[in-house]
């Protein structure tokens, strides 16, 4: 086994461990040996989101060569730079039908924070329908957010919660 | 007062996981049975 596969190892078990300081070391020795290993630097992005560096993240992504491997990356960093516009701006490239589910709650999320209360809504209710995951519970908690939001501020949105709530 | 705006989840992170690494890493050994 090579150096560099043996770091990939100990990158791999100590992200399995959610020892995200250890992973970072790890992907820091391979990218010492390989600057621009491009799989290197998607995992260094990941482990700096685990460990909240959203600002050194967004660097570190920059150098990936394939963006949209990254994309969920860039934005959810951006989300949590609180860089709202920028996220919509950076979706927009795709079709809503055609935005992968985590991007998808990502805008949901987005949408809510920019109080745009009827889009978030909409996005909440498709996601219901095709995620099925351990967290349905807390998305039906945001989506109830989001209705609540659309009435207390236009007057409308309950009467579209058909099997939702 | 304004309306307090319900809290949220942030359900994004969970989806945030290490690419395939499969070209990274040594195959897995196989046993192999000597007849």
């Amino acid at each position: 086994m090579t150096d560099v596969s043996q770091h990939f190892e100990d990158l791999v078990r100590h992200h399995n461990n959610e020892d995200f300081d250890k992973a970072l070391k790890s992907v820091n020795t391979i990218l010492k040996e390989i600057p621009t290993d491009q799989k290197a630097l998607h995992c260094k992005t990941v482990c700096l989101v685990q460990l909240s560096k959203f600002t050194e993240a967004l660097e570190v992504a920059k150098k990936v060569t394939d963006q949209n491997s990254v994309l969920l990356l860039v934005t959810y960093s951006l989300y949590r730079l609180n860089r709202y516009p920028e996220i919509i701006e950076r979706l927009s490239q795709y079709n809503a039908n055609d935005l992968p589910l985590d991007l998808k709650e990502l805008k949901a999320q987005t949408l809510y924070k920019l109080e745009k209360y009827a889009d978030s809504v909409d996005l909440y209710k498709d996601l219901l329908k095709k995620q099925r995951d351990d967290l349905d519970t807390e998305r039906q908690s945001n989506f109830l957010a989001a209705l609540t939001q659309l009435h207390a501020t236009t007057g409308k949105g309950y009467a579209s919660v058909g099997n939702f709530a | 007062i304004p309306p307090v705006k319900p809290f949220t989840f942030d359900l994004v992170l969970n989806s945030v996981k290490l690419p395939s690494l499969e070209d990274k890493l040594q195959p897995k050994k196989t046993a192999t049975k000597t007849v």
